[in-house]
């Protein structure tokens, strides 16, 4: 069942959310042991809120949009009492005092919080293999990586454990996972999701969304976390974009922009799927046509100087002084390098240095301040593009999912997954993945949709498009096994 | 006439190729092995509306006369459109070669020259090497190299081009992380191959580009200074590694009365 059917039963009194949820953990039961998607299921607290649900349906209240939903959060959301460790070391059992402003949100739509997932550590990587506690397995092949960073999202919901999940992606870490596990995830416009209790990664570029089986439950989703937050300096002010309510328009008359420099690189059978994607929002009456987006070339050489600078920065709170992790030391200084050395992981370091470097003096303005020129270029270029089009076009990522251990020991390969997913975040568009049949391994493949700033409804639209378009059921694999 | 050179997609540059170099071959086949490596460069020089008028690609490859040279770039597809040819189209475009060189490091640049476009590389300091040959359907051929020096980081110079084992060790003191010698050798070759990569986005030429921070125009605001309740302190304390009186506990901070 969708997030969808599940709330209109529950509200209808026609299913209860504790029946919901006791089959969802019963799947959890069955495979977690294999997929290890999460750090924690919180099979109390869940079963309470569920009780607390099925009360308010008995009383004759509405529980919201959501209600009885399990939803699975990505563990760098902060949940108050909860342990939320972002796969760290550093953070391992450390109760946050506040709710994310997301996770508030949820719960009033009556959502079922399942529990907390596995990511790469601080959101770091583009696997789920660089998580504290061990790598998630995709579902589809459990010697296949799921992706990153919210690989234990998009794997929760491949696997069935919960029909709705939330993620955070900073260059990709919603949609390349959800490419890989074949699920649909949903980066929106940079401000349009409040990230207040969302572990900061890099400030400029994260952001908080939906990861979903169906386009139509990435949208309620998206409706009910959006909108303004006061405690959140750059949440956007006014009512966030309405996306479920053109869902179902079609795309007649849409102008749809292949951006022919996402394309350069892109595996011949990831492609060839993207080239039917593109043929069947034609053959639906959309306008198809190739774009160049030029400073898109630079994208990635731009994010792994950006990203790495502001995470070194966010990343200095980590001293063992206020919450987790402590190296005894006989003064300060030794306290914070020892308990840094102990608690955070390889790719952590290396993006802590790389991002010192990039930032310290005399390298300032020939990496970090140059990214930040690159990133205006790839703005403008994409201004540019969007006069001709409504949406673009692009492959979610180059290849389906990778063996375990196949890029751990290269960071750069690594990097090369999220070649497609950066230029958004870049740019602080909204984009979104969908399935979009399979690849020569048999494993999913995803296409991604792409539009200018609070293109949302369109973005929304034309993904409804091509998931009726999509060859098969989608993440058929993964389902089958429920 | 005026022109623009960008580094661009290798498929931007197959349509003028074809037709200038390789009439005899369909646009299809001006792909080339290597084309997708994060290194290889190609350019096309732009007229105003777009148009692409000349084009060029370089790859690191080594020479048929010295297979095992270690930093060797091999510049191919160096075409200008028919109707503009001495308008100083192929001398941008091949400075632009010259300067994705540089930034990767320099090397031996070479490639095979038409021999009717050996004055024009001689311009651009290359020599030709060994005998001329016929390449069949598109005539005599010649050799063609020169030395590229390797250059110091173009926006800041004096900036050594890689990343030491030095700079990295200061790098770690700086972000207060106690390095092992294995993670220290490990981090100095994955950090320069990573900074190797955004090569290509510190030698652009941005003077004219403001910077982006953040990725929209939005404005502080303020609220009204009135109290609210914040965190509960015992609740956050409980969290800390150590407290006492209310408060965070530290070990001795270097330099203080114990």
């Amino acid at each position: 069942m969708t997030g969808e059917e599940i709330a209109g039963a529950v509200r209808a009194g026609r299913l209860s959310a504790r029946d919901v949820l006791e089959e969802h953990l019963e799947r959890i039961g069955g495979r977690e042991p294999e997929v290890h998607a999460f750090n924690l299921v919180t099979v109390e607290d869940a079963r309470a809120a569920a009780a607390e649900i099925d009360r308010r349906v008995a009383r004759g209240q509405d529980p919201g949009p959501l209600a009885g939903v399990p939803v699975a959060l990505k563990d760098n959301l902060c949940t108050r009492g909860i342990p939320t460790t972002c796969s760290s070391r550093i953070l391992e059992g450390w109760r946050p005092p506040y709710d994310a402003t997301v996770v508030e949100r949820v719960r009033a739509a009556g959502a079922v919080v399942v529990g907390k997932t596995n990511l790469d550590e601080f959101a770091m990587g583009s696997s789920t293999e660089n998580s504290a506690f061990g790598p998630t397995r995709n579902p589809h092949d459990p010697t296949r990586v799921p992706g990153g960073s919210s690989g234990g999202s998009a794997a929760a919901v491949a696997a069935g454990f919960a029909p709705v999940a939330l993620g955070s992606d900073t260059g990709g870490s919603i949609r390349q996972p959800a490419a890989l596990c074949g699920v649909v995830g949903a980066k929106p416009t940079y401000g349009v999701v409040s990230r207040y209790g969302l572990v900061a990664f890099a400030s400029s570029l994260d952001q908080i969304g939906p990861l979903a089986t169906t386009v139509a439950d990435a949208a309620l989703v998206l409706e009910a976390i959006a909108g303004h937050d006061p405690a959140d300096s750059t949440s956007l002010p006014g009512a966030a974009p309405s996306v479920r309510q053109t869902l179902d328009a079609g795309v007649g008359g849409v102008r749809v922009g292949v951006l022919r420099e996402l394309t350069e690189g892109v595996d011949p059978d990831v492609l060839k799927r993207m080239r039917e994607a593109a043929d069947a929002l034609a053959d639906v009456g959309a306008a198809v046509e190739e774009v160049s987006v030029p400073a898109t070339v630079y994208g990635l050489s731009a994010y792994y100087l950006i990203a790495p600078a502001e995470a070194s920065s966010n990343l200095a709170r980590y001293d063992g002084v206020r919450y987790g992790l402590r190296e005894r030391a006989p003064d300060v200084t030794a306290m914070y390098s020892r308990t840094r050395a102990k608690g955070f992981g390889a790719e952590v370091k290396r993006r802590i240095m790389l991002g010192t470097y990039a930032l310290s003096a005399g390298y300032y303005d020939a990496y970090y301040g140059q990214a930040q020129r690159v990133r205006t270029l790839i703005i403008r270029d994409f201004a540019a593009a969007y006069e001709r089009v409504d949406v673009l076009l692009a492959p979610t990522a180059p290849t389906t999912a990778f063996a375990v251990g196949a890029k751990t020991e290269n960071p750069l390969a690594m990097y090369l997954s999220d070649v497609c997913t950066i230029p958004s975040n870049l740019a602080g568009h909204p984009a979104i993945s969908i399935p979009f049949g399979t690849g020569d391994d048999g494993l999913p493949v995803g296409v991604q949709v792409l539009a200018p700033a609070l293109g949302e409804p369109d973005m929304f639209r034309v993904a409804a498009a091509l998931e009726k378009a999509a060859p098969g059921p989608a993440g058929e694999a993964g389902r089958g096994e429920r | 006439m005026e022109v623009r050179v960008e580094r661009v997609a290798a498929a931007e540059t197959f349509a003028l190729r074809q037709r200038v170099l390789r009439p005899h071959q369909a646009v299809a086949e001006m792909a080339l092995p290597g084309d997708q490596d994060p290194d290889t460069g190609h350019f096309a020089a732009r007229a105003h509306d777009g148009t692409v008028v000349g084009t060029a690609s370089v790859r690191r490859e080594a020479p048929p006369w010295d297979p095992g040279h270690a930093s060797a770039w091999r510049l191919r597809g160096m075409a200008t459109d028919e109707t503009l040819r001495g308008s100083g189209i192929g001398g941008l475009v091949l400075a632009a070669v010259v300067d994705h060189v540089e930034a990767r490091g320099g090397g031996l640049l070479w490639c095979n020259a038409r021999a009717g476009a050996v004055a024009f590389y001689r311009r651009g300091g290359m020599a030709t090497h060994g005998e001329v040959w016929e390449e069949e359907h598109i005539g005599p051929h010649v050799a063609m190299w020169r030395e590229v020096p390797a250059r110091p980081c173009p926006t800041m110079p004096g900036v050594a081009a890689r990343i030491s084992a030095r700079d990295v060790a200061h790098v770690a003191r700086l972000a207060r992380l106690d390095l092992t010698d294995d993670e220290l050798a490990r981090f100095t070759e994955q950090l320069a191959a990573v900074l190797d990569h955004a090569a290509d986005v510190a030698s652009l030429d941005t003077s004219a580009v403001a910077p982006t921070a953040h990725p929209l125009p939005l404005r502080n605001v303020l609220r009204d200074d009135e109290p609210r309740p914040g965190l509960d302190r015992e609740e956050v304390l409980a969290q800390a590694p150590d407290a006492e009186d209310g408060r965070f506990k530290v070990p001795r901070i270097l330099g203080e009365a114990p």
